[in-house]
């Protein structure tokens, strides 16, 4: 008692060999067990990392010549994936309860309820995704409109003007194949749905702008595929990140979050599997508690980011 | 004690040392009927943000209106499912630290402003309403 050695407090609270201390009990300093600090750090640095990439979407939306408003996601499978990661939310939460009550049964079910939400939300955003990969934006050149006006007119075609590269950009599919021998494109515009106010009017979104592309059926147009020259066109190309502004920081925040939601389908599934759980389990529950917890306090970071992710995107 | 063997204190404690505390089991019962009230709130939250987006509000009304529901939202989520609210004071000197420098970064935006391109005038307040050509804007190749 006169002389214990500096570690061995730690060792006695752990007792079968843990070698890293206070990942059960509280240390005295901090009030809290070590894996809470750590991730709470951790989330901390995720703050700024998706605070850095909200600066650039502040910034590139002020600076930008024309922002695309709602017209160009479709709301509901936004909606739909923040419910599903609501919901997600609420399983975690419910898993480490179960582990908390010793309730292991009901926390392997909660467990893989929450692994499914997690790829119904990535299904939901490979569905968004490629759609916007078989989405076409053409610009047509100032001089050459005059040609298409009338044609575009009447199919009702969703025009905007761009000053700044003296082009008309008008969305839609390519009709067929894409031949880049023929000297024109056979082109099946975006029917206008009136929702693309400037921000000072009223501009309901349009719920059904888009489907994905189904060999070039505009839902709602007259679907006539329009030729246009090569010639005419300043550029075209489907909604990669490098075709505008929007869909660059659209895809690089929505990508990072798809990644971190990737990165907790790994976790949860590694305790979501006996190989995971069962041995801390049985070596002392609150341990594997702590560790669903701290699963938990990164997966709820997930979901809150998407809280601000769906209206900032698909309803601004 | 120094003479104590790690065997020794495992067994000292209980009959079963990893049985749950009777009281704290109580506690997150009534703690899980909070996270369905929860949960509901959120979604009908979602379901209003997506309702209000459809208001005949000003660009800048419906930015601010989204923005609050989120932040509401978001304070749920932080203060009940990741148990902020029972939370040690560390936790919250931490996560302060991390907001607040997020925050300013959303202010970096304003340098913009001094662009010396822009240099001596204000290039947003010159704008005809829709027909604009930002000063260095990349022309679309």
């Amino acid at each position: 008692m006169a002389t214990p050695s500096p570690s061995h407090g730690h060792v006695e609270e752990h007792p079968h060999g843990e070698l890293i201390p206070y990942i059960v009990k509280s240390r005295p300093d901090t009030g809290l067990y070590n894996g809470k600090l750590g991730i709470w750090l951790f989330l901390a640095s995720e703050v700024m990392l998706f605070g850095g990439l909200f600066s650039a979407y502040i910034f590139l939306r002020l600076g930008a010549e024309h922002w695309p408003y709602h017209d160009v996601l479709q709301i509901w499978p936004g909606l739909v994936n923040t419910a599903v990661l609501i919901f997600s939310s609420i399983t975690m939460v419910l898993s480490w309860a179960a582990v908390k009550r010793r309730k292991m049964g009901e926390y392997y079910m909660w467990m893989w309820i929450t692994i499914g939400c997690a790829f119904i939300f990535l299904g939901i955003k490979t569905y968004e995704y490629y759609g916007k990969f078989t989405h076409y934006g053409v610009h047509i050149k100032h001089a050459s409109f005059a040609k298409y006006k009338g044609a575009l007119e009447h199919e009702h075609a969703k025009v905007k003007e761009w000053v700044s590269s003296a082009s008309f950009e008008i969305t839609g599919h390519i009709h067929g194949v894409d031949d880049p021998n023929k000297s024109y494109i056979e082109f099946v515009t975006d029917p206008d749905t009136g929702g693309h106010g400037h921000g000072h009017a009223a501009h309901p979104p349009a719920a059904d702008a888009h489907a994905p592309a189904k060999g070039g059926g505009g839902a709602g147009g007259h679907g006539n595929a329009i030729k246009i020259e090569r010639s005419d066109i300043l550029r075209y190309g489907v909604f990669y990140p490098k075709y505008n502004t929007f869909f660059a920081i659209y895809f690089v925040i929505t990508g990072l979050h798809a990644l971190h939601i990737i990165g907790g389908i790994c976790v949860l599934t590694f305790f979501a599997l006996p190989i995971g759980s069962a041995a801390i389990y049985k070596e002392n529950p609150e341990w594997l508690a702590n560790r669903i917890e701290t699963t938990g306090l990164f997966w709820h970071f997930v979901d809150l980011v998407w809280i601000f992710l769906f209206p900032v995107f698909y309803l601004l | 004690m120094a003479s104590h063997t790690h065997d020794k204190d495992h067994h000292a404690v209980s009959s079963d040392p990893h049985a749950p505390d009777p009281h704290e089991i109580e506690h997150i019962e009534q703690h899980i009927k909070l996270y369905w009230i929860i949960f509901g709130s959120l979604f009908v939250l979602t379901i209003i943000t997506v309702l209000v987006a459809y208001l005949p509000f000003s660009t800048w009304g419906h930015i601010i209106c989204a923005l609050i529901i989120a932040t509401f939202k978001a304070g749920l989520v932080v203060a009940v499912f990741m148990h902020m609210m029972t939370e040690k004071k560390l936790i919250y000197q931490v996560m302060i630290g991390a907001v607040v420098c997020a925050f300013i970064l959303f202010f970096l935006t304003w340098f913009a402003w001094y662009d010396p391109i822009h240099w001596g005038k204000d290039p947003y307040k010159e704008r005809p309403a829709d027909h604009v050509v930002p000063a260095g804007h990349p022309t679309v190749h």
